[in-house]
């Protein structure tokens, strides 16, 4: 903050003449200045020696023949010069780790509250904590998951007497997008996407119970609806934009996905996997991806895509109605 | 015209904290080059400052390398440098006040000569009488009011940047500023007066 604004409302004084002089005093004051010097000509006297002594030092200043001859002490100047660039890079290093710090710890706190297997979500819930995840990473598991169609498979392997397929869609005009297994859920679960011919998505969970578990009602961004609803040991979430037309006829087929009597060559293979157990190739020849990480073993199932890559609706899309 | 110095007792002789800064290359990256080229031309500076503050272009010089040796040895890694110029024109200032100041009082007509010789533009630019009348008139200020004059009127730097370079309040600065342009009006309109008197 400028000094002299402190002075506003003050006379005149010595201060003043002196910021006048070096043409530092602010506007606010120059009228009260002028007047003054007029009632004052001995202080305009002043200020005008003043403003010349200022003159004749910047002229003398600019016209010292320094620095325009030989180099002073170069090696001196070298060694300075390292040492104050050798500061700078060490201050730049201690921010960035002191960044990568915060980050980490930051991380470890977020992976705690979000992923930590004590702490680890209901269906629902996960449903929307997915949805608020940062758009921007939205593009990026776009493009690594697209050719994930196996979680499926991999959720159908969970279901004993049941078989479980991908819904189709087709006929509502919503394309499948990707798949992808739900990471550290209390239930074996994933997310299918599916989009329209504009590119506005829904998103559907499928998570498979293993008791009398409460799921509890997540909250989806405004706009948006949860519609959750169970069909024996299967639940779903189907999220969308609140005026798409589709929803209710969604909700039909994907239900329809969920066959009875599973047939016994798959219920063979449907034992229940370890919560860790890495999705496998199922019935429709998909290939399931193995644990990636040591961190998910025992505990849940692997993933097809790393948390940070979670995919959030594009905000661009999902504004508009299906 | 009232002139209020509330520090002026307490601050005549405080030191400079040269790690302080404005923050006038704070986040800039400089590569080493860019750093060695802003460095020569502070040093230019701290030059002539010097020049003009001792009197004497060998002991200015002097003064000025010793404060980069000040320089070279102070700054720390995990302390850096925010605002380089004012940065060394502090250490410079602390070098003065330690040693330089016991030692050198310019008013020689020797040094006075040395410095205006060095002035490189046409006489019909800049009056050199006047600066010569100047240049002596500054020596005989006391040096607080001598650095002040040079920083502000000279070197071009705001009350601020003097404030901190010296280590004082802007009220001082503001006091010293104002006590060492009017010594040096009086002087230098006495030596006209003089002048005057003489040609009549």
């Amino acid at each position: 903050m400028n000094w002299f604004l402190f002075r506003s409302g003050k006379p005149i004084d010595e201060a003043d003449l002196q910021a006048w002089a070096d043409d530092r005093l602010p506007s606010v004051r120059e009228e009260a200045m002028r007047t003054h010097l007029a009632l004052h000509p001995e202080d305009a006297a002043r200020a005008e020696s003043y403003r010349r002594q200022r003159d004749l030092l910047r002229a003398l200043r600019e016209d010292l023949a320094i620095g325009k001859e030989e180099a002073f002490r170069p090696e001196l100047l070298e060694a300075v010069a390292q040492r104050l660039g050798r500061s700078e890079r060490i201050r730049r290093a201690a921010m960035a780790a002191a960044v990568a710090m915060l980050m980490i710890t930051g991380g470890s706190v977020g992976w705690l509250y979000t992923y930590a297997p004590e702490r680890s979500l209901p269906i629902t819930q996960m449903a929307s904590h997915d949805l608020l995840f940062d758009p921007s990473s939205f593009a990026r598991a776009e493009r690594v998951a697209a050719e994930d169609e196996d979680s499926v498979g991999w959720l159908d392997r969970h279901l004993t007497g049941r078989s479980l397929r991908r819904p189709d869609l087709e006929k509502l005009g919503l394309r499948f997008v990707r798949g992808r297994v739900l990471r550290h859920l209390r239930t074996p679960a994933i997310r299918l996407v599916y989009e329209d011919e504009r590119g506005s998505k829904i998103f559907i969970y499928l998570g498979v119970l293993k008791g009398d578990e409460d799921q509890a009602l997540g909250i989806v961004p405004e706009g948006y609806v949860s519609l959750q609803w169970r069909n024996g040991p299967v639940v779903f979430a189907l999220i969308g934009p609140s005026d798409s037309p589709q929803l209710v006829d969604a909700m039909q087929l994907i239900s329809n996905s969920v066959a009875e009597n599973k047939p016994a060559a798959m219920e063979a293979k449907a034992q229940e996997p370890p919560a860790g157990a890495a999705p496998a190739a199922a019935a429709g020849g998909e290939v399931i991806k193995p644990p990636s990480t040591a961190d998910d073993a025992g505990t849940v199932p692997a993933a097809t895509e790393t948390p940070s890559e979670t995919a959030p609706p594009d905000p661009a899309s999902v504004t508009k109605p299906l | 015209m009232p002139l209020s110095d509330p520090m002026k007792s307490a601050a005549s002789s405080r030191r400079a904290k040269p790690e302080e800064g404005s923050g006038r290359t704070a986040g800039r990256r400089r590569s080493s080059g860019s750093l060695q080229d802003e460095l020569v031309v502070h040093v230019t500076a701290l030059r002539r400052y010097a020049l003009l503050l001792v009197g004497d272009p060998s002991e200015a010089d002097d003064l000025v390398q010793e404060a980069l040796t000040k320089v070279l040895v102070q700054t720390r890694a995990w302390k850096p440098v925010r605002d380089l110029r004012a940065y060394l024109f502090a250490t410079l200032h602390n070098v003065f006040i330690d040693g330089h100041r016991r030692r050198s009082r310019m008013p020689t007509d020797v040094s006075i000569e040395a410095i205006v010789g060095r002035v490189s533009t046409p006489a019909s630019q800049i009056d050199r009488l006047e600066v010569r009348d100047l240049v002596r008139a500054l020596g005989k200020l006391p040096d607080e009011q001598r650095e002040v004059v040079l920083l502000i009127g000279f070197e071009g730097m705001s009350y601020r940047e003097a404030a901190r370079v010296l280590g004082v309040p802007i009220g001082t600065i503001m006091s010293r500023l104002s006590r060492g342009r009017e010594a040096l009006r009086h002087m230098t309109q006495r030596g006209k007066s003089l002048k005057l008197r003489v040609v009549k």
